[in-house]
């Protein structure tokens, strides 16, 4: 067989399976119109006859390496009626796949049903709660110690006295700081005696100073008036300022003493408000007698 | 509510009510400085009442015949004693207006001593709040005011 004459037999051939395909695709496809542009020409000088026997044909060496199947319209296929019913799925790989980028943010949760879940099997005997830290720990920790105590009672455990370092835990320190209250509550009451002998001291010394200023003038009258200026900005308000700050702070404190409804920490403040007072209040009738002679 | 028992450093408190919850360091600050000028304020009236019952003592002193300076007087005390005492050497019930007079004097004292015993109370429970912000104001406060108000007091008293 010659090269020219081998090679019209192969494309003949050619067109003939591709007229059988086109029919198959007909059948099962219902393609519309299906162009495998080939040879136009050559397709109608081939209609094959009825009596043709196909049997025999070798179709091995057939090359479709430059088929054209561009234009080929599949719109109108009818995938209606597929049954995929025994594809097995069995053996797929899904080790690789990507969900980095998905975007749940529309999802609606609203819905969710959770009133039959089962939590009965739940273990929570390992859980290990020592590390946390809140703010309010402390509250969490010890309701009883941080309650405000809103009537009186005897008791020496767990009082916070001010401040959180100051805790009352056993009789020891509950006596210590018995001691420490009376000692404050009395050096108030010997506070309140010294400002007003400090009052008293000013008082006195202005008079003194008010003679010796004028003394040039051969003034002998004493008026006060005349030296206010200059006492303001002396330093003896500024102390009794700071002094009455301080009083006013101890006050304060000795107040949220008794305001722990401890017993115990009032009867401290009682006793050193009497043990001051009989300390200091001696000097002080003395004192409250040159006032009213003064008035 | 729990209360807190020691003192804590927080821009977070409720003062007296439940309306004046502070939230914020802004918030904190001019709650600060208005504690700061009650307190100020609680020194003056209790420097108001004083004065006032100075007044009131000065006319016992007039009726007893204690007389003292009236160079010593305060101006704004200087009226009634004075119009007590025309009355006086117009041999009026010259009694029955000192009375009334006393009477002003006491009314006007008590109301101040009802505003000043409030504001005590007031400034008490702000303490209790357990703040230290707000102790410090009220510790402030009183120093403010008494610096203020009591300046003069060696000499008055």
């Amino acid at each position: 067989m010659s090269a020219p004459g081998g090679r019209l037999w192969l494309v003949f051939v050619c067109c003939v399976v591709a007229a059988a395909v086109a029919q198959d695709h007909r059948m099962r496809h219902q393609h519309g119109t299906m162009n495998h542009s080939l040879d136009a020409t050559m397709s109608p000088m081939h209609t094959m006859g009825p009596g043709m026997d196909h049997g025999s044909m070798d179709h091995s060496n057939m090359d479709h390496g430059t088929m054209d199947h561009s234009n080929m319209d599949h719109g109108t296929m009818d995938h209606s009626n597929m049954d995929h019913g025994t594809m097995d799925h069995s053996n797929m790989d899904h080790n690789s796949m990507d969900h980095s980028n998905m975007n749940h943010s529309a999802v609606d949760h609203s819905n969710i049903d959770h009133s039959n879940m089962d939590h009965s099997n739940m273990d929570h005997s390992n859980m290990d709660h020592g590390s946390m830290m809140g703010a309010e720990s402390g509250s969490h920790g010890d309701h009883l110690g941080m309650m405000m105590q809103m009537s009186f009672y005897f008791g020496y455990t767990d009082v916070v006295v001010l401040f959180d370092g100051w805790v009352i835990n056993d009789i020891g320190s509950l006596v210590g700081s018995m001691v420490g209250i009376c000692i404050i509550a009395a050096l108030y009451e010997g506070l309140k005696v010294f400002r007003e002998h400090l009052l008293r001291k000013s008082m006195v010394t202005v008079s003194y100073h008010s003679v010796a200023v004028p003394g040039p003038e051969n003034l002998p009258v004493v008026e006060t008036q005349k030296t206010t200026g200059s006492r303001i900005l002396s330093s003896a308000p500024l102390i009794q300022t700071l002094l009455h700050v301080l009083q006013i702070v101890v006050s304060y404190f000795l107040m949220l003493g008794v305001m722990t409804y401890n017993v115990w920490l009032c009867i401290a403040v009682a006793i050193g408000a009497a043990i001051g007072y009989f300390l200091f209040g001696w000097k002080r009738a003395i004192v409250i007698d040159i006032n009213e002679h003064c008035h | 509510m729990d209360m807190p028992m020691s003192f804590y450093w927080s821009n977070q408190a409720i003062i007296l009510f439940d309306g004046w919850s502070v939230q914020d360091a802004t918030g904190m600050a001019f709650s600060v400085i208005g504690i700061i000028c009650a307190g100020a304020l609680f020194e003056g009236v209790k420097r108001l009442v004083g004065w006032v019952g100075k007044g009131k003592g000065m006319l016992v002193n007039r009726d007893t015949g204690d007389t003292s300076d009236p160079e010593e007087r305060t101006p704004l005390l200087k009226s009634p004693p004075d119009v007590a005492l025309t009355r006086k050497r117009k041999h009026m019930s010259h009694n029955a207006v000192l009375c009334r007079s006393r009477l002003r004097y006491h009314l006007a004292q008590s109301l101040l001593h009802v505003l000043q015993v409030v504001l005590a109370y007031c400034l008490m429970l702000v303490v209790m709040t357990y703040n230290g912000w707000l102790a410090i104001a009220v510790f402030l406060g009183a120093g403010l005011g008494y610096f203020v108000f009591f300046a003069d007091m060696e000499i008055k008293a």
